[in-house]
C-alpha cells in the first residue's frame, strides 16, 4: 500500500535536491538585493544630506562677505575667512550628531556662534561622516575668475552598511565652487 | 514474449487513461488514484522554485535598477551642482565685472534703442568672457581629485561650455508723450533676459544648468537736473545769492551784513565750477571758432536758478565779481569777444607782473582811472547791447521789443566766459536771471620822470591802503564818487542799486543800468555765488600792453558774441534762455523737435516743474528696491540699507563701505517718517569708496552724510557716478572734519523741502564746508532767513549752515549731451532670483 499510496523516496530526495539546488542561490540573491537596496537607499540619502548643504551654501553665497565680515567683527580677527568659519571643529562636530529631528545648525568663528544658520536634517545612524571641507581655489592660471576669493566647499557622507558585513564605508563626495561676496 | 509482455503494458496503460477519460466522457467525476500523485509534487516543487526564482530574479532586478537609479542619482547631482557652480560663477561674473566686457562685445547694448537690436543677442561669438569663465572654471574642476573617474585615465569633470544669450528687449521709456519728456528720456534704457548656460559632463552624464535673470540698461544720470552743475528750483528773495560781503582784495568782509537778511553776516562763498578741463591758452593756439567754442560750451555744466518770490514769477539778481583774489580769482573777459561770424576770443590772462604791474605809488606819476565791465555780454543784429539793451524790467513800457514776461524768462543766458585760475567754467544759466557783472579798476598814466606809459590793475591791494590813496589824492577821489542819477523809468530793485546798501552800488548790473561813470569798491562787495573765476594762460594775444587802452570809449560799442546754441535759437529774445519751455539734446545736429525726432531729445518742458519722483527716476528705471516697513527703528533700517548698499573692505576702524553693485536702488522706508534730523537715515556710517555706479533715491525723510563718499578721479572728475536723490528730505552734512567731500550728485527737489543743512545742534569739528564734485539739485539754497516768507525757514539756510561756504564741481559725465553719455548707461542684473532649470545636455 505504502508503495502505491505514498511518494515514493526518490521523488522526495529529488524534490529535496531540487529545492536545495534552487533555493539557496535563490536566497543568495535575495540577501544580494536587499544589500543593494539598503546601498541605493543609503546613496539616495546621502545625496539628500549633500543636496541640502549645497543648496543653502549656494544661496548663502552672496552674503559670504558680509558673514565674514561679521565674524571679524565678532571676534577681532581680521584673518578670518570663510575658510575658517566653515571648517570651525564645533561646527563640524554638531554635523556629524546624530539627532531625532531636523535642526538649524549656527556657524561659529572661533568659539563664537554667528548669527547664521544651515537647516539640517538628521543623520541616520548609518551615517558616520557628514562633513564640510572648505579651500580656497588658486586662481593664478586663471584670466577672468581671479580678483574675486574662490573656494572649493568638498561635502562628504560616509554610511557603513550593516548587513553587508563589509568593512569600509561606503561615501559620496559632492563638490561645488563658491565667491566669496 | 517481450514485445507482448510491452503490449500489454502499453494496453494497461492506455486502458487505465481510457479509465480516467471515460467518467468525463460519460458524465462522471474522475477519480484518483494514489499512484497517480507521483511526479506532482515535483511538479510542484519545480513551480515554486520557479516562482521564486522569478521574484526573487525581478526583485533583484528591481534593486539594481533602483540601485543604478541612485547611482545615477548620485551622479547627476554632482553634475548638477558643478553646472550650477560654473553658472553662478559666470553669472556673478557678469553681475560685478561685466560691464567692461559687454559695453565691448556689444556695444550697441548702450547706444541704439531696443527696437533697432532685434529680439535676442548671442554674445558667446562676440565675448571671449564665456570661453576664459569656462577655461578658468575647468582650472577649478580639475582640482577635483575626488570626483576623478577611476582607472588610469579617469577623467575630471568636464565643463563642455557656457552661453550668454540676451533675450526679450524691450525699451524702458517707448512713449514719447509730453509727459515723458518732461520726466527725462533716454530711449536708450532698455531691460530684458539674460540667458547664462554652462554644461558638465561628468562620468558621461551632460547637465545643462540655465539661468534666466532681469537685467536692465539704465543711465546713471538721474534726471534733467543732472546737465547743471547747481539748479536751484525756487528762489525766495531776489538777492538770495548775494548776501556775502567780498572787499576789493577779494577777501572776505566779515564786517559786512546784508541788509534783507535782517543784518546777518556770512561768511563763506558758494563757487561753482562748471567743468573740469583746463586750459592753458597760449599764443600758438588757435582761436576758437563759433562752432568748436559752441561745442566747448555744450560741454559744460548749466545752472538754473528758478524765479524770485512767493508767487515765484520774480527775476532774480546775481552780481558776480571778478575776483581780484589772487589764489581763487582772476579777470575774465579781459580780451573782448569778437563781432559775430567772427572767431569768438578766449579770455586773457593778465599777468599782473608784466602787462600791468602793480603801482604802489601814485604821487609822482600822472594818472587817470578807468573802469570796465567785465563779463558776458550778448548781441543781436540791431541791438549792440544785447540782452542789456532790453527792456527787461516790470514798469518799463518803453521799447519795441518789450514783452512784460521777458524778465521772467532771463536776463542772463550764457555767463562767459569764467573759470578759475586752472579751470575754465563758462556755463549758461538758466532761469530769470538778471546778471551784473563787477567793473574792474584800472589806471593809465605816464611817468613824469621817464614818460614811460604805464598801466595798472589793483591787485592785492588792502582796503585800507587803497582808501589812503583815495584820501591822499583829489583825482582819484573824484572817482571815488558813488553813481547817482535819475533813473526814468524807475525798476524794481532800485533801491539796492541807488540808496540801498553800500556794496550794490559798487556792483552795478551792466544790463540794466549801462552808466559809464565808474564806481569804486573801496568797502567790499557783496556776493555769494561765484562762477569760477579763470585765468587762461595766452601769451600775446591780445596785446594789452599795446592797445589804447581797455577804457577806450571805442570799445564800449564793440558788439559781442554769445555762442547762439541750438537750445537758444527759437528763443524769442537773442540771448535770453527760457527756463519753462526748454529742451535737453542728445546731440547737436539740427534735430530739436521731439514730435519727429523724439530719440534725440532727454528732456523737454519746464524746469521748474521737474521734482525727484517724476524726473525719470522711477519710470521703470528702479533695478533694486529695498523695503524698510517692517523695521520698527531708524537703527534697523540704517543697518539694512548700509548691508543693502555697500561690503565692508578693511577692519571696524580703518574700514570702508564699498559700493556693492551697480544700479538704481529705492530705500522705501517706513511709514511716519518725517524730513526732521532725528528722522535721517545716516548714508554710511564709513567713508564710502565708490567702485560701482549708483542712484540711491530715498522716498521719504532725510538722509546725513556723515562721512566722505570718494572715488576715482580721472580726467578731473570722478568716474564712478553716484546720485543721491530724496524724494521728500533734506541732506544733513554730519560729522567730523572741515571738511565734507562729496563725489556725488545730490537731489531733493521736493516743493516743501530740499535742502542742504547741518545738523540742528553743530558740534565745532563738523564740517563748516562742503565741496561736492558732481551737481547739487535743491529746492531751495537760501542764503538768509524771513520768518514771514520761508516756510521752511525753521531749518534754516544752506549757506547761512555752512559758514565756510562751499564748492560745487561739476562732474562732465552726468552731462546728457557730453561725450561720456554712453558711459553713464550700465548693465543692471536685478535682484530678482531668476529662473535656474538643470536639464540633460544631449549628446
Amino acid at each position: 500500500m505504502s508503495a502505491k499510496n505514498g511518494l515514493s523516496m526518490v521523488e522526495i530526495m529529488v524534490a529535496v535536491v531540487i529545492i536545495a539546488l534552487s533555493v539557496g542561490p535563490l536566497i543568495g540573491l535575495l540577501s544580494s538585493s536587499n544589500r543593494m537596496s539598503n546601498a541605493s537607499i543609503y546613496e539616495e540619502m546621502a545625496v539628500h544630506y549633500a543636496r541640502e548643504l549645497s543648496d543653502q551654501l549656494i544661496s548663502l553665497s552672496p552674503k559670504f562677505s558680509d558673514i565674514v565680515n561679521d565674524a571679524r567683527a565678532m571676534t577681532g580677527d581680521s584673518t578670518l575667512t570663510l575658510a575658517t568659519i566653515l571648517n570651525d571643529a564645533t561646527f563640524k562636530s554638531q554635523l556629524e550628531e546624530h539627532a531625532d529631528e531636523s535642526s538649524a545648525l549656527p556657524l561659529y568663528a572661533s568659539g563664537n556662534q554667528l548669527p547664521v544658520r544651515l537647516i539640517i536634517s538628521p543623520l541616520d545612524k548609518a551615517f558616520s561622516r557628514r562633513r564640510i571641507t572648505v579651500s580656497e581655489m588658486n586662481t593664478s592660471g586663471n584670466s577672468v575668475l581671479k580678483t574675486d576669493r574662490y573656494w572649493k566647499v568638498k561635502i562628504e557622507l560616509a554610511w557603513k552598511d550593516q548587513t553587508s558585513g563589509r568593512d569600509t564605508p561606503r561615501e559620496v563626495v559632492m563638490a561645488i565652487f563658491l565667491k566669496e561676496g | 514474449m517481450q514485445e507482448l509482455y510491452q503490449d500489454l503494458k502499453l494496453d494497461a496503460k492506455a486502458r487505465t487513461v481510457a479509465k480516467r477519460v471515460s467518467p468525463r466522457l460519460q458524465g462522471k467525476a474522475p477519480t484518483h488514484s494514489p499512484t497517480d500523485r507521483r511526479g506532482f509534487l515535483l511538479g510542484v516543487v519545480l513551480l515554486i522554485s520557479l516562482l521564486m526564482a522569478v521574484f526573487i530574479f525581478s526583485f533583484n532586478s528591481i534593486v539594481r535598477q533602483r540601485n543604478t537609479q541612485a547611482h545615477h542619482l548620485m551622479i547627476s547631482e554632482t553634475a548638477n551642482y558643478l553646472a550650477i557652480s560654473g553658472l553662478r560663477l559666470l553669472s556673478d561674473k557678469l553681475g560685478s565685472s561685466f560691464e567692461t566686457t559687454i559695453k565691448t562685445s556689444c556695444p550697441q547694448l548702450f547706444d541704439q534703442p531696443a527696437t533697432s537690436l532685434g529680439s535676442s543677442i548671442d554674445l558667446a561669438g562676440a565675448s571671449s568672457i564665456c570661453g576664459n569663465v569656462q577655461n578658468d572654471f575647468q582650472n577649478f574642476l580639475n582640482t577635483l581629485d575626488e570626483l576623478k573617474e577611476p582607472g588610469i585615465l579617469g577623467a575630471y569633470p568636464t565643463c563642455l561650455g557656457m552661453e550668454i544669450r540676451l533675450e526679450n528687449l524691450q525699451a524702458l521709456t517707448p512713449d514719447t508723450t509730453p509727459e515723458q519728456f518732461q520726466a527725462g528720456r533716454d530711449p536708450i534704457e532698455k531691460c530684458g533676459q539674460l540667458v547664462v548656460k554652462c554644461t558638465i559632463e561628468y562620468r558621461g552624464l551632460k547637465r545643462q544648468a540655465t539661468l534666466s535673470r532681469q537685467f536692465r540698461v539704465v543711465s546713471m544720470i538721474p534726471g534733467a537736473y543732472n546737465r547743471f552743475s547747481l539748479f536751484v528750483k525756487k528762489t525766495p528773495y531776489p538777492d538770495s545769492y548775494n548776501a556775502l560781503g567780498v572787499k576789493f582784495d577779494g577777501t572776505v568782509d566779515t564786517a559786512y551784513a546784508h541788509p534783507p537778511a535782517a543784518g546777518k553776516t556770512f561768511t563763506g562763498p558758494l563757487f561753482v565750477f562748471n567743468g573740469t578741463d583746463s586750459a592753458a591758452v597760449t599764443s600758438t593756439i588757435p582761436e576758437r571758432t563759433e562752432i568748436n567754442d559752441k561745442e566747448h560750451l555744450r560741454q559744460r555744466g548749466w545752472v538754473f536758478l528758478g524765479p524770485a518770490g512767493a508767487a515765484a514769477d520774480e527775476a532774480v539778481f546775481i552780481k558776480i565779481p571778478s575776483g581780484f583774489e589772487p589764489a581763487a580769482g582772476g579777470h575774465f573777459m579781459l580780451g573782448w569777444p569778437s563781432v559775430s561770424a567772427m572767431p569768438v576770443l578766449a579770455p586773457e590772462l593778465i599777468e599782473d607782473n608784466v602787462n600791468f604791474a602793480p603801482q604802489s605809488d601814485f604821487p609822482p606819476h600822472e594818472y587817470s582811472l578807468g573802469a570796465k565791465f567785465q563779463g558776458f555780454y550778448t548781441w543781436e543784429e540791431g541791438n549792440q547791447y544785447g540782452a542789456g539793451g532790453k527792456n527787461l524790467w516790470p514798469g518799463l513800457a518803453a521799447g519795441s521789443s518789450f514783452v512784460p514776461s521777458d524778465h521772467l524768462r532771463s536776463a542772463s543766458s550764457w555767463v562767459y566766459p569764467y573759470g578759475g585760475q586752472n579751470k575754465e567754467s563758462r556755463t549758461l544759466v538758466v532761469g530769470p536771471v538778471l546778471a551784473g557783472m563787477l567793473k574792474f579798476f584800472f589806471m593809465r598814466g605816464r611817468n613824469t620822470s621817464t614818460s614811460e606809459e604805464y598801466k595798472g590793475l589793483w591787485t592785492s591791494m588792502s582796503e585800507s591802503i587803497f582808501n589812503t590813496k583815495v584820501a591822499a589824492n583829489h583825482t582819484l577821489q573824484s572817482f571815488a564818487g558813488m553813481w547817482e542819477g535819475t533813473l526814468a523809468p524807475p525798476i524794481n530793485g532800485l533801491d539796492f542799486f541807488r540808496s540801498g546798501y553800500e556794496s550794490f552800488k559798487k556792483l552795478m548790473p551792466y544790463n540794466s543800468l549801462p552808466d559809464p561813470t565808474p564806481p569804486l569798491p573801496s568797502n567790499g562787495i557783496a556776493f555769494n555765488l561765484l562762477f569760477d573765476f579763470m585765468k587762461y594762460q595766452r601769451d600775446v594775444y591780445p596785446p594789452l600792453n599795446g592797445v589804447p587802452g581797455i577804457a577806450a570809449a571805442a570799445y564800449d560799442a564793440e558788439r559781442f558774441l554769445v555762442p547762439r546754441a541750438e537750445e537758444m535759437r527759437n528763443c524769442a529774445v537773442k540771448g535770453l534762455h527760457p527756463h519753462d519751455e526748454m529742451g535737453i539734446f542728445f546731440e547737436e545736429n539740427g534735430q530739436y523737435d521731439p514730435n519727429s525726432s523724439p530719440d534725440n531729445c532727454y528732456f523737454m518742458g519746464n524746469l521748474t516743474g521737474i521734482t525727484v519722483y517724476d524726473s525719470n527716476l522711477l519710470s521703470n528705471r528702479i533695478t533694486h528696491k529695498l523695503d524698510l516697513r517692517k523695521c520698527d527703528n531708524t537703527a534697523e533700517e540704517q543697518e539694512a540699507m548700509e548691508k543693502f548698499l555697500f561690503k565692508q573692505v578693511g577692519g571696524a576702524a580703518s574700514g570702508v563701505n564699498e559700493t556693492d553693485k551697480p544700479g538704481i536702488f529705492l530705500i522705501t522706508r517706513r511709514n511716519g517718517v518725517s524730513d526732521s534730523y532725528a528722522d535721517a537715515l545716516v548714508f554710511s556710517s564709513r567713508q564710502v569708496k565708490l567702485v560701482k555706479p549708483l542712484i540711491v533715491i530715498v522716498d521719504k525723510g532725510s538722509l546725513i552724510l556723515r562721512h566722505d563718499i570718494t572715488g576715482t578721479v580721472t580726467d578731473g572728475a570722478p568716474a564712478t557716478l553716484c546720485s543721491l536723490a530724496l524724494i521728500n528730505g533734506h541732506f544733513f552734512i554730519d560729522g567730523a572734519g572741515s571738511v565734507r567731500t562729496l563725489h556725488a550728485s545730490l537731489a531733493s527737489l521736493h516743493p516743501a523741502s530740499g535742502r542742504l543743512l547741518r545738523p540742528p545742534t553743530v558740534s565745532v569739528s563738523s564740517p563748516g564746508q562742503f565741496k561736492i564734485h558732481g551737481g547739487l539739485a535743491l529746492t531751495e539754497i537760501g542764503l538768509y532767513e524771513n520768518p514771514m516768507n520761508d516756510p521752511l525757514n525753521h531749518l534754516g539756510t544752506t549757506m547761512s549752515h555752512f559758514t565756510e561756504g562751499g564748492e560745487i564741481h561739476y562732474n562732465p559725465r552726468f552731462n546728457p549731451s557730453g561725450p561720456a553719455v554712453v558711459d553713464s548707461r550700465v548693465f543692471v542684473l536685478e535682484d530678482t532670483a531668476g529662473k535656474l532649470s538643470i536639464e540633460g545636455a544631449g549628446s
